[in-house]
């Protein structure tokens, strides 16, 4: 009964580890596409701004 | 006369441990000057929250009650209930950076994302070493090379690991020069480390400036709606600075409310680094991770510049790459010197302080993204 308890204690802290790594390389996908989004737009609107002619 | 001797006797060699941390870190902040405004607070902190019976965290005194610590009342009430001396201090840290370097470069903002992949790279590394999501996460953040993004991160998340966090960051942010040129002499050879770069910086205009903060605030606050605190206290402070109004204001933000956070941030954190809490085997797992950190961060920004190179015209010194992480204005130097070294003619200062303040900017946005996207996580 112990052992068979002991198993699925370790079948579920498997699963746990495994769903947490899953989430890490997800977090790790979308944080760096996100942080490149957001620069992306701010490094272009900087660029728009820079080139709207300034009054003489 | 027995209660003379009742602080000895509740001595434990943890607590033996952490006088030799205190004394440590106050030895690097004076002789080694290793980010010394941080340093000297949290060794001195660390060693008034270890001695034994310390009146400087709450306690039971016999037949009056709980009586209330300092250090553990500044905790609760800066850093626990609102965040509010991180935050504080990136209002200061606002005030005090100059964005034109990189509005004259715009291209250099992407240097500031490629340089914080050690943060992932890390939360992932944490995972297989058997952090939960949270800590794992918490930890990562020290690749942000920024004290009180780091900070705010791991309290946001509760992670009980807060302590052994803001001392590697900060650690590792004053052993930039020590730890990024070795990773950079390794990804790069010496013909890429001799590129020149020749700076023409675009006339910024006054409008610009004003308006850059307010424009990085909306858009982050849109996609990434929890880095608004971040993001937010830190263009508020870059716009007190730049709206040329508030000369007053930004020079009281620059020096007196830095100082006066800095000072109190430091020995307020060393709260948590009590030594039931901080002499553990995953303190040191901790260290460890917070530099492999900082090494994915310096490798991922060269690597990004290698790979630019290959669609571009006007190549970038991969140098500059490095340059994309939080840590100001060390990593600016850093690449400096390496060009000079390579070659005596070689100047990239000023673009590697484009890349240097465009870091800062990404790892706020880093830190907005992980409170973002954890909690949709773990729910």
């Amino acid at each position: 009964m112990l052992n068979f308890l002991a198993s699925i204690g370790r079948y579920v802290e498997a699963r746990v580890y495994i769903n947490d790594l899953g989430s890490a390389l997800t977090l790790m996908g979308q944080g760096m596409v996100g942080i490149f989004v957001v620069m992306a737009i701010i490094s272009l609107v900087v660029f728009l701004i820079t080139k709207i002619p300034s009054k003489k | 006369m027995d209660f003379l001797l009742e602080g000895f006797r509740n001595v434990t060699w943890q607590m033996g441990v952490m006088y030799l941390v205190g004394i440590a870190l106050i030895y690097l902040a004076i002789k080694k000057e290793y980010e010394p405004s941080l340093l000297l607070p949290m060794g001195f902190g660390a060693i008034l929250v270890n001695l034994p019976l310390t009146g400087v965290v709450n306690y039971e005194m016999a037949g009056i009650g709980e009586v209330a610590g300092i250090i553990e009342w500044l905790y609760d009430v800066g850093i626990h209930a609102s965040e509010a001396m991180p935050l504080l201090l990136f209002i200061g840290i606002g005030a005090m950076i100059d964005f034109g370097p990189l509005l004259s470069n715009p291209k250099m903002f992407l240097f500031g994302a490629a340089a914080q992949f050690g943060i992932f790279f890390v939360i992932a590394a944490a995972v297989i070493l058997g952090f939960d999501l949270k800590d794992a996460a918490s930890i990562g953040i020290i690749g942000a090379a920024d004290g009180p993004t780091s900070i705010l991160v791991s309290q946001v998340l509760k992670s009980t690991y807060i302590g052994p966090i803001a001392v590697a960051a900060y650690s590792y942010m004053a052993l930039v020069p020590i730890i990024q040129p070795a990773v950079i002499k390794a990804t790069t050879t010496k013909k890429e480390r001799k590129i020149k770069m020749p700076y023409n910086p675009s006339n910024v205009s006054k409008g610009l400036r004003i308006s850059f903060p307010i424009i990085v605030t909306f858009i982050a606050g849109f996609v990434a709606p929890q880095s608004v605190a971040l993001v937010g206290f830190l263009m508020f402070g870059n716009l007190i600075r730049e709206c040329g109004v508030l000369n007053t204001l930004s020079d009281a933000a620059q020096n007196i409310l830095a100082n006066l956070v800095t000072l109190l941030l430091g020995i307020t954190i060393s709260f948590s680094m009590r030594a039931d809490q901080f002499v553990n085997v995953q303190t040191l797992l901790i260290m460890g991770l917070g530099l492999v950190a900082f090494i994915f961060d310096t490798a991922a920004g060269v690597f990004f510049a290698k790979i630019l190179n290959l669609f571009s015209k006007k190549k970038v010194n991969p140098m500059v790459g490095a340059a994309g992480i939080s840590a100001f204005p060390m990593s600016s130097r850093v690449v400096q010197k390496l060009g000079l070294e390579a070659d005596s003619q070689n100047h990239l200062l000023m673009h590697a302080v484009g890349a240097n303040v465009s870091g800062q900017i990404a790892s706020v946005l880093a830190g907005g993204m992980i409170l973002n996207l954890i909690p949709q996580m773990i729910k």
